[in-house]
């Protein structure tokens, strides 16, 4: 009997002390969460499904050619002149209809990649994480704004400016052909439109009179034997230099560069000459070293970069050139670009004391 | 004539960038190196601007040029010290004959 109930006892207490732990849990607060009603706080910088803001898309393709697993797809349209497409919320103008963006988000690997070099921070990771579907083709996320009919009449304005230019083109082809047979006919007559014409040359003409002086001054800068001649060819490219600035527009940057290269560095550089140079003749000699393999291996360096810039269609927006850069420069100065420029005002001071202090000793 | 487009000042800097290599490469005396230099900078510049023009990037370009243009300008200055002190220590500043590292 007493056998039996030690029996029963000891079954009871191992039950309780297995039980110690369920009953423990009793006790405690829950870990699941019921998730569909509640939802875990996701981490900051979490990456989830990607949104595109179409109304900042400037159609520059440039997340599209970020992403390593291609899921961008992109296609755009270019504007006709005079139409206005409006500017991004942060300034930026848009010249191009964006006619596709397409995401196929079952590609995407989430990498965030495609987030970064978007110039108007339109595409960016949202927290959405529930998309699942039935069909694959229901991941394709369609972004654009525009309807099919507005793509279509896009792409047909776009055809027929290009028909329009092509046809301008000829007929100017056509009535060039035409004077210059009428003026060996009749030499004395002035055609009506000569003054169009030489209009559109200028730029060109002095596009070609600059790179001219830039490259012909700089082949003596590099070629020739004489020091203070090659300083002075210098200072041709410099000026020609600072010609092709004005012409791109930049008219700030071409002042800087008369000031600072033409006024500053070539000084500085002519002083060096005279300085490192006993002067007992007028000219003052420079050696040249491995010119043919130095020639040939910069020739074909040339050559490759050429082809590449020649055969590489470029992305190119018709923006019209700004009145005066200086206003825009100096409030980039002051706000988007103000630590670079601190920055730089130090590195000059350093530079300023370490110059001086090395050429005393 | 042809229109100006963005490849005909990429053509020029890449023209002026390889005479700058040129001029690094071949020449013997410092200074003439440090010309070359200056012109590298210069054509990396009419890239800098030639994109800013045709790109839509805004002025960020010709911000850059900028930048390049002050920092081309310290380099010169420290540049020419430097030469300045090895021409008192060698007496000649071609940079084929200068390979001791101390005196």
């Amino acid at each position: 009997m007493i056998n039996y109930l030690q029996k029963f006892w000891g079954g009871l207490f191992t039950i309780l002390i297995g039980m110690r732990v369920t009953f423990k849990h009793m006790f405690v607060p829950a870990v699941t969460i019921q998730y569909p009603t509640v939802r875990p706080e996701l981490p900051e910088r979490e990456r989830n499904r990607l949104y595109v803001n179409m109304d900042d898309c400037i159609g520059c393709d440039q997340c599209s050619r970020a992403c390593p697993v291609s899921c961008i797809d992109i296609e755009t349209v270019k504007s006709i002149p005079g139409e206005d497409l409006g500017k991004t919320s942060n300034g930026k103008k848009k010249a191009l209809w964006v006619t596709k963006f397409d995401i196929d988000i079952a590609k995407c690997c989430y990498c965030e990649l495609c987030v970064f070099p978007c110039p108007t921070d339109c595409i960016y990771m949202t927290d959405v994480y529930e998309f699942s579907e039935f069909e694959r083709s229901s991941f394709i996320y369609d972004f654009v704004t525009l309807t099919k009919e507005e793509i279509e009449d896009k792409k047909k304005n776009f055809a027929e400016m290009q028909a329009q230019k092509e046809a301008a083109k000829a007929a100017a082809a056509i009535k060039a052909a035409e004077e210059k047979a009428a003026k060996k006919d009749e030499p004395g007559k002035k055609p009506d439109n000569e003054k169009d014409v030489k209009l559109m040359g200028v730029y060109e003409i002095i596009f070609y009179l600059f790179a001219a002086v830039t490259l012909v001054s700089a082949v003596f800068v590099v070629t020739s034997r004489n020091i203070v001649r090659a300083a002075f060819n210098l200072l041709f490219t410099f000026f020609g230099v600072a010609g092709i600035y004005v012409l791109l527009g930049a008219d700030f940057v071409a002042i800087v560069q008369l000031i600072v290269y033409v006024g500053g560095i070539l000084i500085l550089l002519i002083f060096g000459v005279m300085i490192t140079n006993k002067i007992t003749e007028v000219d003052i000699k420079t050696g040249t070293l491995h010119t043919l393999p130095a020639a040939i291996g910069v020739g074909l360096f040339t050559g490759i970069v050429g082809a590449v810039v020649l055969n590489t269609e470029w992305r190119v927006v018709d923006s019209e050139m700004p009145e005066s850069t200086l206003t825009t420069l100096g409030h980039m100065l002051i706000t988007e670009y103000v630590l670079i420029f601190e920055l730089l005002g130090i590195l000059l001071l350093i530079a300023l004391i370490g110059a001086a202090s090395m050429a005393r000793k | 004539m042809l229109e100006i487009s963005l490849t005909h000042f990429l053509v020029v800097s890449s023209i002026l960038f390889c005479l700058g290599i040129y001029g690094v490469v071949t020449r013997k005396n410092a200074v003439m190196v440090l010309m070359g230099i200056e012109l590298i900078l210069n054509a990396s510049n009419i890239n800098f601007i030639a994109f800013a023009r045709y790109g839509n990037f805004g002025l960020q370009g010709q911000m850059v040029a900028l930048f390049v243009i002050v920092l081309a300008a310290a380099e010169a200055a420290i540049a020419l010290a430097i030469v300045l002190n090895v021409y008192k220590t060698f007496v000649n500043i071609n940079v084929d004959e200068l390979d001791t590292l101390r005196d």
